[in-house]
């Protein structure tokens, strides 16, 4: 279909038709409205359904109903109704239900404003509903990113039976960029066996739930989910790199920071500063990998985020004591710059650390 | 600009540029010495809107008629009141900068009295690599979408389709071709097409392409531009 | 022998776990007798909620998925618009429902949804031991009205075929009671006319079934019956509340 001019949030949505997503429920939140929007304009030419929920609970509870019939559904919200919806992903992760949650995060806490932020890290990463659970969490830098990472999204939910969430911040959301979408769409569904869409002649009914009333077996319901989560880890973990090879000091930063990042790290470059950028695409499994290659030799490492500093612990716990970490962020949508971020990395590489505690 | 009527209202598919479109006019006529107000009545996208150039507008002279500052990313859609001074100032040329498609168009419905006797033109701009838009059909429907919302009939199309940093002279061409059917379909004129300045265009049939052909400059960049 | 009397085929072989005396097991026969005459389990997806009969899905012989606590609605909805020549129906209780619930279930019913919802209303929460429901009577006491359930203090009970029977969405609305026989085989009819109500496409269809709880009141199962009659029939009145022009008499 050649190349188009797109907002982030329409390539999402429309990424998620290329993917097989004939089903979308959603309420609309600034600034991931256009996501809304356009479903409801796309879904029903690509022969699927959208409806707006009447709250972003009913939304995430009718994905749930959706995923136990075995289609591709997905939903998508802002932070403030991304917390509504903790409570579905977490029986979405305990019914073992894959299905795709999007957010277009924006200031917090609270109702906070709708600048881009990227304050719901620990949420999305740390479980974020109650219970033992993670959710594989993909961030895209780009627009065109986003197309191969929302199918990959798919992939995962369906491999794994687990929901995976796409964040990025309300810039993503926003911003327009040229993108090409691949001409055929490879759709690679999976059988599923486990789904509840009535009987009619095959086998015994079937059950979806997260209830477990006896505690050894919910125990081992638990280490079941544990040992998936596990796999995940081994095999989902994705980054990006650049300027690695020999560098001293390192930028970790992901989603559009990133994308700054790379400026800063370029101009430490031409200053003589051997500058590298490690981007995590993945945030749940965190990349540990280009920690484990760099943190013997590395001088710093620098965490970017527009955060009062969440991402900063892991990696903190991937560089495992073995070189310093300090931070730098910028909160409330403000959106730190090039300058900003390139000024820290010269305090980094001085042996300063102005934000010892992350402040 | 060459333009006879006062106000211009830039209208379209969201996404297709009316807000670069909206400060480059204003800062063009401004450099013929006109007197000059931009009004943001861009209640759909919340961000990247004519407000978040008010450094700009200050700079060159340049009224800008949007929400207070301390309101300026409200999720609110609101419409200052000051629209009406700046409409019925006859010394002013005024550039009305609408949300995209029908929504945004929607706005402009509430002031049907005000400028139905005005001198005005409504210039539908298109980008045709955004999607919807980028057919015959499409962009006639989003024409007649936007002129049902906003009660106002389009009197000229302008072509500014790009992709971004990766812009060819086909896109350019392309834009060119689906704007020239529009323009037949409507019976309404190409009034201009846009080429962003920064671009390094191969191709010396650019200026064959269209006697109007105009450049302009990004203002509203990303944090890594 | 001829057979008079044998389970149906609607519920597996599972014993319940409710109580003597609780109408949770009469009301769960009816809806599997109904799936089981209109030969529909095969084609059925039952959605069980939070409350005592969370474990519905434990006794209902079709497919089921569990909801979060309210959240029925939207999901039966959920699964519904993917598989619109499915049946769908929840079951809830009045906590589920008419407290956290009240919104999913209104909305289920504005749009229409082509849904039945199987409403037990027994006044009390069960699950979590006898606290005041948005349907307790005005004086009853609960754990959490001990002193008796006091409109100035905590409002009155919320009537809900009635209020659901406002909504332009909904096709069959009608509150029936399982305290006695002739009200068994009254509740069943309505059971039924709302999954024809489904089958035909007409949209919401909602079963009110006053139901008791002689664990959480604290009286014996017959006096429980007497008490439904006694003190909820009066606050609660039987009847059509909307009908649905499916055929056969409501």
């Amino acid at each position: 279909m050649g190349k188009l001019l797109m907002k982030g949030n329409e390539v999402i949505a429309e990424a998620a038709v290329h993917a097989g997503c004939k089903y979308f429920f959603g309420y609309p939140i600034t600034p991931q409205s256009e996501l809304v929007a356009y479903m409801a304009r796309r879904l029903p030419e690509a022969g699927g359904l959208f409806l707006q929920a009447e709250s972003e609970i009913a939304a995430i509870n009718m994905v749930y109903g959706a995923a136990g019939t075995g289609v591709r559904v997905m939903t998508s919200s802002s932070s403030p109704g991304f917390s509504l919806k903790q409570e579905g992903i977490s029986y979405l992760a305990g019914a073992e239900l894959p299905a795709l949650i999007v957010n277009i995060a924006r200031g917090g806490p609270g109702l906070g404003n709708i600048q881009p932020a990227q304050s719901d890290y620990f949420q999305v990463t740390k479980g974020g509903g109650h219970g033992d659970y993670n959710i594989p969490v993909l961030a895209p830098a780009t627009l065109q990113e986003i197309i191969d990472l929302i199918r990959e999204a798919f992939e995962i939910a369906d491999r794994y039976r687990t929901p995976v969430i796409l964040l990025g911040d309300g810039m993503l959301g926003q911003m327009m960029e040229a993108v090409e979408f691949p001409e055929k769409p490879a759709v690679k569904e999976t059988h599923k066996e486990w789904t509840t869409t009535g009987t009619r002649g095959d086998g015994a009914p079937r059950v979806i739930t997260s209830l477990d009333l006896n505690a050894e077996s919910l125990e081992q319901r638990n280490e079941h989910l544990q040992r998936k989560f596990a796999s995940i880890r081994q095999n989902e973990a994705r980054f990006e790199t650049l300027y690695c090879e020999d560098a001293d000091y390192f930028v970790v930063a992901y989603g559009t920071v990133a994308r700054i990042a790379v400026n800063a790290v370029k101009k430490a470059r031409k200053d003589g500063v051997k500058a590298g950028l490690i981007r995590p695409i993945t945030l749940w499994p965190f990349p540990l990998q280009p920690f484990i290659d760099t943190r013997d030799r590395a001088k710093g490492y620098l965490a970017v985020e527009m955060s009062a500093g969440q991402m900063v612990d892991d990696v903190r716990l991937s560089v495992n004591g073995r070189a310093a970490v300090s931070f730098f962020g910028r909160t409330g949508g403000v959106v730190p710059t090039q300058e900003e971020i390139y000024e820290q990395l010269i305090i980094t590489a001085g042996g300063g650390d102005v934000n010892e505690n992350g402040i | 600009m060459g333009t006879s009527a006062r106000i211009t209202i830039l209208t379209g598919h969201y996404g297709s540029g009316k807000t670069e479109l909206a400060i480059n006019l204003a800062i063009n006529a401004r450099k013929n010495g006109e007197k000059v107000a931009v009004c943001d009545l861009d209640i759909v996208n919340p961000y990247f809107r004519s407000r978040d150039a008010s450094a700009l507008f200050r700079e060159h002279s340049i009224k800008l008629v949007a929400p207070p500052e301390r309101l300026a990313t409200a999720d609110l859609p609101i419409i200052p009141a000051e629209i009406l001074a700046v409409v019925k100032d006859e010394e002013s040329r005024v550039i009305i900068d609408a949300g995209g498609d029908k929504e945004g168009a929607a706005v402009l419905g509430q002031f049907f009295h005000e400028w139905k006797d005005g001198s005005l033109e409504v210039l539908f701009v298109l980008n045709a690599s955004r999607p919807y838009v980028s057919t015959l059909d499409g962009a006639l429907y989003t024409v007649r979408q936007i002129e049902k919302a906003s009660r106002l009939t389009v009197t000229g199309i302008i072509n500014n389709t790009n992709l971004g940093a990766s812009t060819t002279i086909k896109d350019i061409q392309k834009g060119q071709d689906l704007s020239i059917m529009l323009s037949h379909k409507l019976g309404k004129p190409v009034k201009y097409t846009f080429l962003e300045s920064s671009l390094r265009i191969e191709g010396s049939n650019l200026e064959m392409m269209s006697n109007k052909m105009m450049t302009m400059d990004r203002y509203l960049k990303l944090p890594w531009e | 022998m001829k057979t008079v009397f044998e389970k149906t085929s609607g519920l597996k072989d599972t014993p319940t776990h409710y109580c003597p005396g609780c109408t949770h097991g009469i009301i769960h026969r009816l809806v599997a007798e109904v799936l089981e005459e209109m030969d529909i389990l095969e084609d059925t997806v039952g959605v069980a909620s939070v409350g005592c009969s969370v474990l519905s899905y434990d006794y209902f012989n079709c497919d089921m998925t569990q909801a979060a606590h309210g959240r029925a609605p939207a999901v039966a909805t959920g699964i519904k618009r993917v598989l619109p020549d499915r049946f769908v129906f929840t079951y809830q209780g009045d906590g589920d429902l008419a407290s956290i619930g009240i919104g999913e279930a209104i909305h289920a019913a504005a749009r229409g949804e082509n849904i039945t919802i199987i409403f037990v209303n027994n006044a009390i929460y069960g699950m979590t031991g006898g606290q005041m429901a948005p349907t307790t009577l005005i004086g009853q006491k609960t754990a959490t009205s001990p002193d008796g359930r006091n409109a100035a203090l905590q409002g009155m009970p919320i009537k809900v075929a009635e209020l659901m029977a406002t909504l332009d969405g909904a096709a069959h609305i009608e509150r029936v009671s399982a305290h006695d026989v002739p009200n068994i085989i009254k509740a069943k009819k309505a059971i039924r006319k709302a999954f024809e109500t489904q089958k035909a496409g007409l949209g919401f269809s909602l079963i009110e079934v006053l139901s008791s709880c002689p664990t959480n009141w604290g009286l014996s199962p017959t006096e429980s019956l007497e008490w439904i009659k006694e003190n909820m029939l009066p606050i609660f009145p039987l009847g059509v509340y909307k009908n649905s022009s499916v055929g056969g008499k409501a």
